[in-house]
C-alpha cells in the first residue's frame, strides 16, 4: 500500500512540478561536470587509436548520442504506453518532453557518424543496417512530433502519438543488434561486450563519464520540459493560484 | 597546441563533430528553458484573466502572481 501511496503523491502533478523543479540542478550540474570531463579525457588525455589515430575521439560524442537517441526513445514508448493504459496524464507529458531531445540527439549520432565514417570508410554515407534503422529512428521521432502537432485537443494528440511511439519501439532492438544480424560496416560493441570492455582504462573512463552525463543531462532537460508540460495540461487546476506563492522555480 | 589541434589530420572531422554536439546540447537547454517559460508566463495571463475571487489563494490576491511574474521576466 505504502508503494502505492508514494506513486500517486508522485504522479500529481503539482507534486511532480515542485519535485522536478528541486531535482534539476542536482542532475544539470553533475552532468555537465561530467560532459567536460570526459571530453576533456578524450580529447587530451586518451591516446590515439592505433588503428583509428585521431579520428576515434568522436567516439566520445558520438556513441553517448547513439545511446541516448535509444534510451530516450523506449523511455517515450514505455511513458506513451502508461498514459493509454492508465490515462495517466503525467506520462504523456513525460512522453511528449523526451521526444524533442530524443530527436535531437538521434540527429547528432548520425552527423557525428558521418563525420567518423569519412575517414575511416571513405563514405559519409552507407545503406547499411545500422545506419538505416538509426535514420528511421530519427523519421519516428520527426513523426511523433509532427503527429503531435496536428491536434489541436491535446488529449487526442496524446493518444494518437502514444499509439505512433509504442508501433515504433521494435526499431530500438533491430538499431542494437543491426551489427550482428547483418554484415554491417558499423563495428559491434566494445565497451558491454563479453570478455570486458575492448579498451584501456585511459580511453574507457572518460567514455563512461560521457555516457552517464548524456543521461543526466536527459533528465535535467526532461525536468524542465515535463514542468512545462504540466503546466500546458494543468491549465485549470486550481494549484496553479500558487504558483508563485512560496518559491516557483 | 598546434598539434593537439591538428588531430593527427582528422582535424576536420573531429572538431565539426564535437562542434555541433555542443551546439545541440545548447539548444536543447534553450529549447527547455524557453518552452517552460513559454508555458508558465501563458499560465499566468491566464490566471489574471480569471475573474477576481477565482484567482485568489488567501488574503492577498494579487502577490503571488506578481511574484511569478517577476520570476518569469
Amino acid at each position: 500500500m505504502a508503494t502505492w501511496t508514494w506513486f500517486h503523491k508522485l504522479a500529481s502533478p503539482p507534486h511532480f512540478y515542485r519535485i522536478a523543479g528541486t531535482l534539476t540542478p542536482w542532475l544539470a550540474i553533475p552532468a555537465a561536470l561530467l560532459i567536460v570531463g570526459g571530453v576533456y579525457g578524450g580529447l587530451v588525455r586518451a591516446p590515439a587509436d592505433y588503428q583509428q589515430g585521431d579520428a576515434f575521439r568522436i567516439v566520445y560524442v558520438h556513441a553517448p548520442s547513439a545511446w541516448l537517441s535509444l534510451m530516450c526513445y523506449t523511455y517515450m514508448a514505455i511513458a506513451a504506453a502508461v498514459g493509454l493504459i492508465w490515462r495517466i496524464k503525467l506520462a504523456h507529458a513525460v512522453a511528449a518532453a523526451t521526444a524533442p531531445i530524443g530527436a535531437s540527439f538521434a540527429f547528432v549520432c548520425l552527423a557525428t557518424g558521418s563525420l567518423w565514417g569519412k575517414p575511416m570508410w571513405g563514405t559519409w554515407w552507407e545503406w547499411d543496417a545500422r545506419l538505416t534503422s538509426q535514420l528511421i529512428l530519427l523519421f519516428l521521432y520527426l513523426g511523433y512530433m509532427a503527429l503531435r502537432n496536428a491536434f489541436d485537443d491535446l488529449q487526442r494528440a496524446d493518444r494518437a502519438s502514444a499509439v505512433l511511439a509504442i508501433v515504433g519501439v521494435v526499431n530500438v532492438p533491430i538499431i542494437h543488434f543491426s551489427v550482428y544480424w547483418w554484415n554491417s560496416l558499423h563495428q559491434g560493441r566494445t565497451v558491454l561486450k563479453e570478455g570486458g570492455p575492448g579498451m584501456p582504462p585511459e580511453m574507457l573512463i572518460p567514455l563512461l563519464m560521457c555516457f552517464f552525463g548524456f543521461t543526466l543531462m536527459y533528465g535535467a532537460l526532461l525536468c524542465v520540459r515535463v514542468r512545462g508540460e504540466v503546466l500546458i495540461r494543468e491549465r485549470n487546476a486550481a494549484w496553479l493560484k500558487q504558483l508563485g506563492a512560496p518559491r516557483a522555480a | 597546441m598546434a598539434d593537439f589541434l591538428h588531430m593527427g589530420g582528422y582535424a576536420q572531422f573531429v572538431w565539426p563533430s564535437y562542434l555541433l554536439t555542443f551546439l545541440v546540447i545548447a539548444l536543447n537547454i534553450w529549447g527547455a528553458v524557453r518552452m517552460h517559460a513559454n508555458a508558465r508566463e501563458r499560465a499566468l495571463r491566464r490566471l489574471q484573466m480569471l475573474p477576481a475571487h477565482e484567482a485568489e489563494s488567501s488574503s492577498s490576491p494579487s502577490a503571488p502572481l506578481a511574484e511569478l511574474s517577476k520570476e518569469s521576466a
